[in-house]
């Protein structure tokens, strides 16, 4: 995580699990793709998800995710599955 | 009194009266008179007066000074002063007033030999006047110093008068010789016009008749011849005799008229006493009982003495005159010691100089005491002064003065020179007030007609100097505060700007655009300090990271200013968890690390929800990437 908060772009390309809870959405995108700030660990710490449409799950805020996630070269982490924990 | 204003009108320029020329009997007067000129120009205008005025008005056609006791004003040579005010008569004054009284020895003897003169001449001395005792008596009196030789002239003009007579007599004795020679010549010629009819008849015929007859036309022409040299030689005495009558009547009548002219100059001198004696001699000198002045009848002086009495003037009239001046004078000196005990300086100094006006030389001024005359010196001393600063303006000298003489002297009339010096005030004020209006409007023209109204009013007054002063400093604080403001303007230190705004607003009164900087910087100062005090009330109520953004916000647009500084220093401490989560974020957002940018950012969020930093920077950061994301897939 501090990697990631010292260098997202450094990530690009790499796939991590994620487990955090839903935050908020921050933006919709590319159409019908959403974008949700995730609070992961301890820490308070935040991250950026990258929800595509193609998943059509249902989020919520507050709900705990355990995530796929593929760090782009934006360093958004796009999900690639998702499975509420 | 009727005859004060004469007596002062003959007294004020004694010296002027040396020159004086009584017109001969008959002659053409020198000067025509005319009406006494107005005095309505009145004021005093002791330096001027009507250059173009004739000496029309005056006495001796303009050889002796004219009164008009209605003004108090002096005629004299075409000029007109203010009796009272004329600075000749009080510096004469002035220094009558301070000069000891003349009590010495010698003078002690001199009036005494004077008042022996006046007893021996007096009509009441026992035996009847003592004209030869007088007369002896008044070369010793020309000897004092203080009687400037006038008895010498006296006696000089007795002793011409009486060389006069003996030449009258000697002529008179001449005319009665040939009276007798004439007599004698008329006898002759009767006889030798008797001769020829005693002379034979011729006889008829014959040579004997035509020599008879020869010798008495012979003898007939002889008596002829003689009778023409008497009648010749008569005539010629009778010539001589009228020549020598015409030089007795002619000698007479200058004689007198030289012992008048005697008279008068020593009473236009106002040496009354000297006067009293030449008229007391004049009828010892002329026993034809004739004692009327030979004056032109067009000479003022001859219309002065004689207008208030429908008659012509005498001897006796100016004997009258001059002892009436002597009690006037003496009156005036019982007044003088009078007013002087009540400190009633103002009349006891008026009535002081009347009485040095026309007798100057009389004993009872000369020795008024000294310790009485400082009495009031020093009062005629500020009075003097008083009309010298109302003529020069100096309101501020006059004032002082009036207060002084106001406390000095009981009867002191300030009302003219307080309205003088009020009414100086006010207008000056005004003036000043339209000045100072003028200069806060930058009218410089206006200023400057001001300033000179102001100053031709009362060029001594204090407030012109204040308001000068006042104007040389404000236009080099003006100047130099355009400098500190353009200075200020260009280290943006409107911190400074605003706390002196007063100042620069002043300054920069007559300068619209530096105007419109000021109320900017004034605008944008009070923006700073209300954001700062917000902050500083946030920051106590422990919103910290509120305080310190609303603080960051206001510190990008005003870096230099000090209290912005320091309260961001004092607030980047306390909140220096969610500024350093800020901080970051931006770094991150300016190299494209979105993720990262966003993770800081959503963080810096929670911390402080209400963010707008968070915020914007979140927004900001998503549209970045928004567009990175769909540049590829918009591009071919």
């Amino acid at each position: 995580m501090e990697e990631y908060l010292e260098s997202s772009n450094a990530l690009s390309g790499n796939t991590y699990k994620v487990e955090g809870t839903i935050d908020n959405r921050l933006d919709s995108w590319k159409g019908s793709d959403r974008l949700f700030s995730v609070q992961v660990g301890e820490a308070s710490s935040f991250v950026p998800v990258l929800v595509p449409a193609s998943l059509e799950a249902n989020i919520q805020r507050g709900q705990r995710y355990v995530f796929k996630v593929r760090v782009l070269e934006t360093g958004i982490l796009e999900v690639l599955q998702l499975l509420k924990a | 009194m009727k005859k004060l204003p004469f007596l002062l009108s003959c007294g004020l320029f004694p010296a002027v009266l040396n020159a004086q020329v009584l017109p001969a009997p008959g002659a053409a007067p020198a000067q025509q008179s005319s009406p006494p000129p107005s005095s309505s120009g009145g004021g005093s205008s002791s330096g001027g007066g009507g250059g173009g005025q004739s000496s029309q008005g005056s006495m001796f056609g303009g050889v002796l000074p004219h009164m008009d006791s209605g003004s108090e004003t002096v005629t004299w040579d075409g000029k007109m002063w203010n009796m009272n005010n004329n600075r000749l008569v009080r510096s004469k004054f002035e220094i009558y007033l301070a000069t000891p009284e003349a009590n010495g020895p010698e003078d002690q003897a001199y009036r005494d030999i004077i008042v022996q003169i006046i007893l021996l001449l007096a009509p009441t001395h026992k035996g009847g006047p003592d004209v030869s005792s007088a007369f002896a008596l008044l070369p010793e009196a020309g000897a004092a110093k203080i009687d400037a030789g006038i008895c010498n002239t006296i006696a000089n003009g007795v002793y011409d008068v009486w060389l006069a007579q003996r030449k009258v007599t000697s002529l008179r004795s001449a005319n009665d010789a040939m009276s007798k020679r004439r007599k004698q010549l008329e006898w002759n010629n009767e006889v030798a016009m008797g001769n020829a009819e005693l002379a034979p008849a011729p006889a008829n015929g014959g040579k004997g008749g035509n020599a008879a007859g020869n010798a008495q036309k012979q003898g007939t022409a002889a008596s002829i011849g003689r009778v023409s040299g008497y009648v010749k030689e008569m005539a010629e005495i009778e010539a001589r005799k009228k020549l020598n009558e015409t030089a007795i009547g002619l000698s007479e009548v200058s004689g007198k008229i030289q012992f008048q002219a005697l008279i008068l100059q020593m009473f236009m001198q106002r040496r009354f006493e000297h006067a009293l004696i030449a008229c007391r001699l004049y009828p010892h000198m002329f026993k034809d009982g004739d004692s009327v002045l030979q004056l032109d009848d067009n000479s003022d002086l001859k219309k002065a003495f004689s207008a208030g009495m429908g008659v012509p003037p005498t001897v006796s009239m100016v004997d009258s005159f001059s002892s009436e001046a002597i009690r006037s004078v003496d009156e005036a000196v019982v007044a003088f010691d009078q007013l002087v005990l009540r400190q009633d300086y103002q009349s006891a100094s008026n009535r002081l100089m009347e009485a040095f006006a026309i007798g100057e030389y009389l004993p009872r001024v000369r020795r008024l005491p000294m310790e009485q005359k400082l009495k009031v010196l020093d009062y005629v001393r500020d009075g003097n002064q008083l009309i010298n600063a109302l003529e020069m303006k100096d309101f501020g000298l006059a004032e002082e003065l009036v207060t002084r003489m106001r406390k000095t002297s009981k009867d002191f009339d300030f009302s003219k020179p307080q309205a003088a010096i009020e009414t100086a005030r006010t207008v000056t004020d005004m003036h000043l007030i339209n000045a100072k209006a003028a200069m806060q409007k930058g009218d410089q023209v206006a200023y400057a007609g001001s300033m000179k109204s102001a100053t031709e009013i009362w060029p001594t007054n204090p407030k012109l100097r204040t308001l000068s002063e006042m104007v040389g400093q404000n236009s080099d604080v003006q100047a130099q505060s355009l400098l500190d403001l353009d200075r200020l303007l260009s280290q943006r230190a409107f911190r400074q700007i605003f706390d002196q705004q007063g100042r620069y607003f002043a300054a920069a009164i007559n300068d619209p655009a530096r105007q419109e900087q000021i109320k900017k910087v004034v605008s944008d100062v009070t923006e700073v300090t209300m954001v700062v005090k917000v902050a500083e009330e946030q920051s106590r109520s422990g919103n910290s990271f509120g305080a310190w953004e609303a603080v960051e916000k206001v510190y990008a647009r005003f870096p230099e200013d000090p209290e912005v500084t320091k309260i961001r220093s004092d607030l980047s401490v306390k909140a220096s968890e969610y500024v350093s989560a800020i901080e970051k974020a931006k770094q991150h957002e300016q190299r494209k690390q979105s993720g990262s940018a966003l993770a800081w950012y959503l963080k810096a969020r929670h911390m402080y929800p209400p963010s707008s930093f968070a915020s914007t920077g979140i927004e900001r950061v998503i549209t970045a990437v928004k567009g990175e994301v769909a540049a590829p897939t918009t591009a071919p």
